[in-house]
């Protein structure tokens, strides 16, 4: 994709990304990272190296904002934004050379698309869709 | 006492008896709630990217509409609350993005709004609700936090609780048996039901399974939520547990249902 990850990414996220410390806690208490193909410690790292691969990787999809990994990172960084600003960093990329794929709707279960909550539906669009 | 009330898309809709049994249960109780005027989506998830401080615009302007009258702010749907909380949070915190939601929306937020969970309410009637409830049945009531009403640390209404139990002491005040079981604050699995369902259905497994650990006749044990989306993937991923809003089952206890 040729980008400069760790620049874009100090542009539009304050999260301390610096701080960390690799311990791996987020990665343990993540309920989701068993899917990851990059657990959020090792996205971090990658960022940090400044290795665009991150945006290529589940994890920026994954992430549901749960927050356990932020309750328990002794260093105070808050995963699910630096999942957000990748998440953008990408869509918006992709959007500029008009590669924008769009949320395959169609491939959601109908029975779960009619009968989900509004608020989950738009959570969806706000995180498969570019600002 | 008189409450201006946030209800959220949710409860206007696939929520309706959250929202209902909200009400009604206000109306019993004497708790006045008004809908705030001309509320709208709270933008159902906390997003903030320092370039585009529209993500937060939602939630602000509904809480610059609650300062024009009042200085605090009901709502039960844990993501309406969480999003509100945050979005408050980063806007006093934050003194540049402040300044651009400001030359936005021509309009500022002066204080802090009390964010009120409906619950808090709650408990300070508890008294009356125990005086008027008919008939005490013997469920075993598992009360499922979930994300929204415990993180971020700092923030959110339970996050100081390493083991939060509120909901417990409430229940148990009540004359009913709780079970404190250990994934009451891991996560459901959120909007991933979209998007990657073998997810979801191992997180709703394992709260459930955290809760057979706990508890001796699984038929009597009812599972209570304050959030849509839990409510959700809760009832959708798992059998063996029914599972109701917190307000509904105060409800129909009241009314003896
Ligand atoms: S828990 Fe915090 S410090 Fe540890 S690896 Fe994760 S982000 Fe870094
Ligand atoms: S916020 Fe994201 S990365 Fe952190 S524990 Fe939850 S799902 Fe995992």
């Amino acid at each position: 994709m040729e980008i400069n990850i760790l620049e874009e990414f100090l542009e539009v996220c304050d999260e301390k990304i610096f701080r960390c410390i690799n311990c791996g806690v987020c990665s343990a208490s993540c309920p989701i990272s068993k899917f990851m193909e990059l657990t959020p410690q090792r996205v971090i790292f990658y960022l940090i190296n400044n290795k665009e691969e991150v945006l290529t990787k589940n994890t920026i999809w994954l992430c549901a904002s749960c927050l356990n990994c932020q309750a328990r990172c002794r260093k105070d960084i808050d995963f699910s934004r630096i999942a957000d600003a990748l998440r953008h960093i990408y869509l918006r990329e992709m959007a500029k050379r008009k590669l924008l794929s769009e949320l395959e709707i169609d491939k959601i279960k109908r029975e779960v698309l009619v009968n989900s909550p509004q608020q989950l539906f738009i959570a969806l669009q706000r995180k498969f869709v570019y600002y | 006492m008189r409450y201006l009330y946030y209800p959220g898309c949710t409860l206007k809709t696939t929520g309706k008896v959250f929202d209902d049994s909200i009400k009604e249960l206000s109306k019993i109780l004497e708790i006045e709630l008004v809908e705030l005027p001309s509320w709208y989506c709270c933008q159902a998830i906390y997003t903030s990217l320092y370039d585009t401080p529209s993500l937060l615009l939602g939630p602000i302007r509904n809480l610059i509409e609650t300062q024009k009258e009042d200085n605090k702010l009901v709502t039960a749907c844990a993501a309406c609350y969480n999003v509100l909380l945050r979005a408050q949070d980063s806007y006093f915190k934050d003194a540049i993005l402040r300044e651009r939601i400001k030359a936005y929306l021509e309009e500022e937020l002066k204080n802090k709004i009390k964010i009120i969970h409906f619950f808090e309410l709650l408990e300070e009637k508890i008294e009356l609700i125990n005086s008027l409830i008919k008939k005490k049945n013997d469920y075993t009531l598992a009360f499922y936090y979930g994300c929204l009403l415990t993180r971020p640390k700092g923030i959110a209404l339970f996050s100081n609780d390493v083991n939060p139990n509120r909901f417990e002491k409430f229940f148990s005040q009540l004359g009913f048996k709780v079970v404190d079981f250990a994934f009451k604050t891991r996560c459901c699995g959120s909007y991933l039901t979209y998007t990657v369902e073998e997810a979801v259905r191992e997180c709703v497994e394992k709260i459930v399974v955290s809760i057979d650990e706990k508890v001796a006749d699984e038929k009597e044990c009812l599972i209570l939520t304050s959030c849509p989306l839990c409510q959700f993937n809760l009832e959708n991923y798992q059998n063996k547990y029914k599972i109701f809003y917190f307000t509904y089952f105060l409800l129909s206890l009241i009314k003896g249902e």
